[in-house]
């Protein structure tokens, strides 16, 4: 899994993709939390994952985690309809600021 | 009646995880039941099998997980048997999927959504093996109503 990260004004963007699983989450979290270290306001772009299994969720816990207690903004975009589905029944949609794609949630934290 | 079936055996690693997952879509295709219902199979298996893999062996040790799965007229049907540590994911408490941020537990969401998920989970121990059933009914591709307090899912119907 390749992670591309990329920058709008004060918005650092982070984008992967095709699965968010216990084989990918370790060397993604690793460049997420990088990102988190450094830069105040952060946009997961999610558009790419089609599957993101309790792995996922977990790093994607840890990094709001993470920014609540650093004072970052953290936002995600682009949920899959599995993905979001996911995150339902988990009861994730209401931790974290989800927008439709990356130029929403980028307006919203600039 | 099982229709079509499929057998597969993985060796105790994360990576053979993604052999099942290919071999669930072939067979999802075939068998016409691609979609929420192969999807929802492949997170529920993903989930316990990476629970498998991480902790139920000894690190180093290795092993063989069978995974069996039988297509029948009304539902899917996948036995999972490995010869790790005893581990039944129903006795783990689901986690509060209410709480805010600060207070959310990072871990336990796996077996959540395999309860949620499946229509039925089943446990048992024999001899040395761990046996789990996951039933997934077909022509039903809502979920159970999302979020799942009780402590195992029952059969419909």
């Amino acid at each position: 899994m390749e992670t591309e990260v990329s920058r709008k004004g004060s918005v650092v963007i982070v984008s992967a993709g095709d699965r968010l699983d216990s084989n990918s989450s370790a060397a993604f979290q690793e460049r997420l939390n990088k990102v988190i270290e450094n830069e105040p306001s952060i946009v997961v772009d999610m558009s790419r994952f089609n599957y993101v299994s309790s792995a996922g969720l977990r790093v994607l816990l840890m990094a709001a985690k993470q920014c609540k207690a650093a004072n970052r903004k953290l936002a995600l975009c682009g949920l899959q309809p599995d993905v979001h589905m996911v995150f339902d029944i988990s009861g994730f949609l209401p931790l974290f600021s989800i927008f439709a794609d990356t130029n929403e949630a980028v307006t919203a934290l600039s | 009646m099982s229709r079509a079936s499929m057998r597969l055996v993985l060796t105790n690693q994360l990576s053979e995880i993604r052999r099942l997952t290919d071999a669930i879509d072939d067979f999802a295709n075939r068998y016409t039941f691609a979609g929420q219902a192969s999807f929802k199979l492949n997170l529920a298996l993903d989930e316990i099998l990476t629970n498998i893999i991480s902790y139920g062996f000894v690190r180093g040790a290795q092993s063989e997980i069978r995974v069996d799965i039988d297509l029948e007229d009304d539902k899917i049907v996948a036995r999972i048997l490995d010869s790790g540590r005893a581990f039944n994911p129903l006795d783990y408490p689901a986690p509060d999927v209410g709480l805010s941020l600060e207070d959310r537990e990072v871990g336990g969401y796996g077996i959540h959504i395999i309860r949620t998920l499946m229509d039925e989970v089943d446990y048992c121990r024999q001899g040395d093996n761990n046996c789990l059933l996951l039933v997934k009914c077909l022509g039903n591709t809502t979920s159970k109503g999302g979020i799942s307090n009780g402590n195992r899912s029952q059969p419909k119907g």
